[in-house]
């Protein structure tokens, strides 16, 4: 979080002044700006394990679209709750919403304010939103806002969750719909046209239909009875509006028309696509307790329920029906070589195997259909929030993910609809997930995918909670402030914290993740610490962080045990203690990763070690000579006793001769 | 040790060539007392340890036995000096062989040397020793400087090695 507590140095969320049914779904709040004093700005606080939309919010914060309430800024700041939350903060909504309320019923609208009101600009913000590569996946009268009856609708704010994660699901394709909320995936402007289409219906009646079911029930209504039926049934709409709501609500995304094409109604209106019905078979198939008579709905069916999908395709009940029933020997066919692809791995019960058969069936048996895996569905570009998304919120299971993974599902259901998806990207998409999950030791695994796949996904290490953490800059002070509060533990380090720092980091930190991640001399997981922590502070150019170096400080002490010369230790201690409260890791990382003393101190000790050798050789002469010693004493002492006697000798001679 | 085993080595060769030399001084000895019985007599009571002990002295070179001969031939100068001015009579070398004073001053002298030759040994000995160890005793404090300085292994056998045999 920022020092002063402003997101982007400007924007301060009033959490007094809440702003009712202005989020699509999350809490808003009143937002004051420091910075340019403008009013009328809105706070949208993000879910943990929701992340916001970050590629839409990078492409939409430099320039606003009229019509949307788009993004000016985000980052964390501190929520009602005491805690910390992501922020997104945009436009507030200049009016009222279209509707309060899904459950209410209103007066249906008239025609012309349908088209004047609703359908022309939302159709210009989304030929906007199309020519910046990005899509809203928020529409529904819930979230369009007015100031004035008959006044255009502008869109509410859709970033700060991912996308189509809060849409009801009546409003969402029925291939979106079935999908897990956060794995609904960005999708295509075709969704949005759709979106729009299900609003102007609901505008027209007066009442959302089928506001009261399931999700998986709206989605089995719409495959079986087609979209525009299932939503309108016997009620009558007016004329241009049934006509551009059906060819908005066309259950193939190809088949809807562009936004450009809506901003002309009575052009859209005639150039409508008219889609085939699907082949109804003679007799239904029963699967997950509903009777099948499309390929479609024998689709939607097995994704329902894989096992018995897979009972009735391994029986071949399946391919009879397709033969007989339904006269599509071309499917039949495609659908026994997954069969006999399933064959090859053995017979025997295999769930993984099991679920990839199933999922192929589905995706050759229904093109349009997401991927389904064990019951669950998402896009391929949704898979990286639904894997943000907490196991206890109804998220996959780990198991189903790991198995996603390491089959490649992804790349096997491209390659089951080459004509709808590009089956290259996503074998490589397939394949990197893979890499990264194989992945051992810190660094790597789920947790490093999950970051990888969320630019935004706050850290979940409990080292830096409360605080939200989803950017690299944000992570030395937060970890600064824990370490502040005598939040410490053995290491400023774990695993959800190192895959959080591989995935965001510009460089690759491999080396130093695996060296923590063996964790078999702490002084060397604390120096690759320090020197992880102190590279991310010079690229991010982050503040000061005193409490968080004092903590490596202590940590990576014992890395200084690698000098040999005690003084030169000493001091690299004394210095280890002056820099930390300085909190620049790169100068503390300078004090014990320094090769040329390092080289010195290598020399200084192979110098001691040879005049340590050199001393050890001398005492061993001095307590082996003690023979030539005692041999020495005894010759000196009888050359003194003979040099004596000499000495006298001539003394005595000399005395005889001459006294 | 070296230098015993030399010694050793080199004794057939000398063992004749000390034959010879023992035959040649026997030979000067039998001469002397044949022909200056008084002066063999008067050489011979005051040289008489320094001549038993180097007939009786085994080391290589017979050093101790010739270094207290030398003490005794400086104390039989004067003797012989005065039985030269006597006129090498045999009653003059009797006179001089009697005088007690005389003969145990000349013994003492040698017997000094001799003590001096065999404990001078063990007092050398315990001045050697004692520097050599005063020089262990700073060669080993420099170690222990060096060991603390810089984390050197302690040496082999030392009492900080046996502590810890592993050195960890």
């Amino acid at each position: 979080m920022n020092p002063n507590g402003l997101i982007s140095g400007a924007f301060e969320v009033d959490l007094a002044r809440n702003v009712v049914g202005a989020g699509a779904g999350l809490p808003a709040f009143a937002v004051i700006d420091h910075k340019d004093g403008r009013t009328g700005l809105m706070a949208i606080q993000a879910r943990r394990g929701a992340p916001p939309r970050a590629q839409s919010i990078g492409l939409l914060m430099s320039s606003g679209i009229p019509g949307i309430m788009g993004p000016l800024a985000h980052g964390p700041a501190r929520d009602a709750a005491g805690g910390e939350s992501w922020f997104v903060i945009c436009q507030g909504p200049p009016g009222s919403a279209l509707l309060s309320s899904l459950h209410q019923t209103f007066e249906p609208w008239p025609e012309r304010d349908l088209i004047e009101a609703v359908l022309r600009p939302v159709a210009r913000a989304l030929e906007e939103l199309q020519s910046r590569h990005t899509v809203h996946r928020a529409i529904n009268p819930t979230n369009m806002f007015q100031a004035n009856r008959n006044e255009p609708v502008t869109l509410g704010c859709a970033w700060a969750a991912p996308p189509g994660s809060l849409q009801p699901a009546v409003f969402e394709p029925p291939y979106s719909a079935m999908c897990l909320p956060a794995g609904r995936g960005e999708g295509t402007i075709a969704d949005d046209v759709y979106a729009l289409g299900v609003s102007l219906i609901v505008l027209s009646l007066g009442y959302v239909p089928m506001a009261g079911l399931a999700p998986v029930e709206i989605a089995r209504r719409k495959i079986e009875l087609g979209s525009f039926n299932a939503l309108v049934g016997d009620a009558r709409l007016p004329q241009i509006i049934a006509d551009l709501a059906r060819g908005m609500l066309a259950e193939d995304p190809e088949h809807r028309p562009l936004p450009t094409l809506l901003a002309d109604p009575a052009g859209a209106r005639s150039r409508r696509v008219a889609a085939r019905p699907p082949r109804r078979a003679q007799r239904p198939l029963e699967i997950a307790a509903s009777d099948a008579w499309t390929a479609r709905t024998l689709a939607f069916g097995i994704a329902a329920d894989p096992e018995a999908g897979v009972r009735l395709l391994r029986t071949g009940a399946v391919d009879r029906w397709i033969r007989r029933s339904l006269g599509d020997g071309l499917l039949a066919t495609r659908l026994d070589e997954a069969l006999r692809l399933r064959a090859s791995q053995g017979d025997g019960e295999d769930r993984r195997e099991d679920a990839v058969l199933a999922m192929r069936a589905v995706a050759l048996l229904d093109p349009l259909a997401p991927l389904c895996w064990s019951g669950f569905a998402f896009w391929p570009d949704g898979f990286g929030a639904a894997l943000a998304e907490d196991e206890a919120s109804g998220a996959m299971p780990g198991d189903a993910v790991a198995d996603i993974i390491a089959t490649e599902a992804m790349a096997l259901w491209g390659a089951a609809r080459p004509d709808r998806c590009d089956p290259m990207t996503l074998r490589i998409d397939a394949h990197q997930h893979r890499a990264l999950l194989r992945q051992r030791g810190w660094g790597g695994g789920l947790e490093r995918l999950r970051y990888a796949l969320n630019p935004l996904l706050a850290c979940r290490s409990p080292l830096v909670a409360p605080a939200i953490v989803a950017r690299t800059a944000e992570l030395l002070p937060a970890l600064d402030r824990a370490a502040a509060q005598g939040r410490r533990g053995e290491m400023p380090m774990d695993r959800d914290l190192a895959a959080f720092i591989a995935a965001r980091s510009e460089v690759r930190v491999d080396r130093e993740l695996a060296q923590i991640g063996e964790g078999k001399r702490p002084e060397i997981v604390a120096l690759a610490v320090l020197r992880l922590f102190a590279g991310l502070q010079a690229r991010t150019r982050g503040p000061a962080v005193p409490a968080l170096a004092a903590w490596i400080a202590e940590a990576a002490a014992s890395s200084l045990n690698v000098f040999h010369g005690r003084a030169n230790r000493e001091r690299r201690g004394a210095a280890l203690a002056d820099l930390a409260g300085a909190g620049r890791l790169v100068a503390l990382l300078g004090v014990i990763d320094d090769p040329d003393a390092l080289a010195t101190d290598r020399q200084g000790y192979e110098e001691a070690l040879r005049a340590a050798q050199a001393i050890d050789g001398q005492l061993a002469a001095i307590d082996g000579d003690k023979a030539i010693r005692a041999q020495a004493a005894r010759r000196m002492a009888q050359e003194c006793v003979a040099g004596a006697g000499a000495l006298a000798l001539m003394l005595a001679m000399f005395f005889a001769m001459f006294a | 040790m070296a230098k015993a085993s030399a010694g050793s080595g080199v004794k057939p060769a000398s063992g004749a060539g000390g034959a010879a030399g023992i035959w040649l001084v026997g030979l000067a000895c039998g001469a002397l007392i044949g022909l200056a019985t008084p002066y063999a007599l008067v050489a011979g009571a005051f040289l008489a340890p320094g001549l038993i002990l180097l007939a009786l002295d085994g080391s290589g070179g017979r050093a101790a036995g010739w270094a207290i001969l030398m003490i005794g031939a400086a104390a039989a100068v004067h003797p012989l000096m005065a039985l030269w001015l006597a006129g090498h009579h045999m009653g003059a070398a009797i006179d001089l062989v009697s005088d007690v004073r005389a003969l145990a001053a000349s013994w003492a002298f040698q017997g000094a040397g001799w003590l001096a030759i065999e404990a001078g040994p063990w007092i050398i000995g315990v001045v050697l020793d004692g520097t050599a160890q005063a020089r262990a005793l700073r060669l080993r404090q420099a170690r222990a400087r060096i060991e603390e300085e810089w984390g050197v292994p302690a040496a082999p056998g030392s009492a900080d090695n046996q502590k810890n045999p592993e050195g960890s």
